[in-house]
């Protein structure tokens, strides 16, 4: 599942109870649209793209439970994400998998992650990033370091090389946390 | 086909595998390059792509999970995948139940979308930034570090002539 480069993928099956897909069903284009519930998950920088899904029409022989698909692409070790979750986000991990079946709640966080790795898909992946050893933070640290330096390049095109160096000082300073 | 940023939905969909062609489609996912030599890199604005083979349980038949973040709208970039890559595809996808091929692309875009899983909440890191600027931006911030540490040190004219040979693109 995780690989020498930063960003890796998991993908994870639960099977939930009927009334909870019909929950989630519900709840999910509110909570999908609005940002109060998204913004706790932004915080947590690791996280590059990850959706949750439903899985309702299941090939003829599966059992009637539908499943809940979630799949992410992340930062660093598959289990110190499913920790931070468990730490940081309790009742949104509640919100997503409460009606599931042999779901132990966010704490203690340990057994919320052995119940995510345990669902997770533990076969060999083809797994493809375009930049696979830039995390989240440093891929936002560059798309506001382009706009940032744009500003500078305008703002030091007539300087002389004294303002230019005490300028190019000032824009290290500024945006040291970018670089 | 183009859009601004990655399609926050992307794209994704359980195939079931041909009974007998298990050990087929794990043979083909080994087989194919890894890094920046997947197909998956010949696919412009593709952020993140995954094949896995999921084996039987519950009942469920094994399926190839497939999965892709990109920057086009879903037809397109299901039209991309069969036109762009149709080796690949007929040799992975051809061992899925009911596998048209890419011989007619309209198809192939059904049975794919025959089989999504649709998202019902996304999270999204960087919802902006397409795969081609997200790239650019990473390569420009790794040359302002290798330029910072270069001309640490130096006299204001000797940094000004350092500058002015730098071609930072427009």
């Amino acid at each position: 599942m995780a690989s020498h480069n930063q960003v890796s993928p998991i993908t994870v099956l639960t099977p939930v109870r009927r009334f909870w897909y019909w929950w989630l069903r519900l709840t999910w284009p509110g909570a999908d649209r609005g940002l109060w519930i998204k913004r706790p998950t932004l915080r947590l920088k690791f996280i590059h793209v990850a959706h949750w899904g439903l899985i309702d029409r299941l090939p003829m022989g599966a059992p009637s439970h539908p499943y809940v698909l979630f799949q992410s692409n992340f930062d660093g070790p598959a289990r110190e994400y499913a920790e931070a979750f468990a730490l940081g986000l309790p009742w949104r991990i509640r919100g997503l998998w409460a009606g599931g079946y042999g779901f132990p709640g966010p704490r203690p966080s340990n057994d919320f992650v052995d119940y995510v790795l345990d669902h997770a898909v533990n076969e060999r992946y083809h797994y493809y990033a375009r930049s696979p050893t830039a995390t989240v933070r440093t891929v936002r640290a560059a798309l506001e370091l382009d706009a940032s330096f744009k500003r500078f390049r305008d703002e030091t095109k007539e300087l002389g090389p004294d303002e230019f160096a005490e300028a190019w000082q000032r824009f290290l300073t500024r945006e040291q946390h970018n670089l | 086909m183009s859009r601004r940023g990655i399609n926050r939905e992307g794209f994704a969909a359980l195939l079931p595998v041909l009974e007998v062609d298990e050990a087929a489609v794990r043979r083909e996912l080994k087989s194919l390059a890894p890094g920046p030599n997947s197909p998956f890199a010949r696919l412009s604005g593709t952020h993140f792509a995954r094949l896995v083979l999921l084996r039987p349980f519950d009942g469920l038949p094994s399926c190839l999970f497939f999965a892709a973040e990109f920057d086009a709208f879903v037809g397109g970039f299901l039209e991309m995948l069969c036109t762009a890559l149709p080796n690949e595809c007929n040799a992975i996808f051809g061992h899925c139940q009911r596998y048209p091929g890419t011989g007619a692309p309209p198809e192939f875009k059904r049975w794919m979308l025959q089989h999504r899983v649709r998202p019902g909440f996304t999270v999204i890191g960087n919802p902006g930034a397409s795969a081609d600027e997200v790239e650019r931006c990473l390569r420009l911030r790794q040359r302002i570090i290798e330029f910072a540490v270069a001309t640490r040190g130096l006299e204001p004219a000797d940094l000004s002539e350092k500058w002015s040979e730098q071609d930072w693109g427009a």
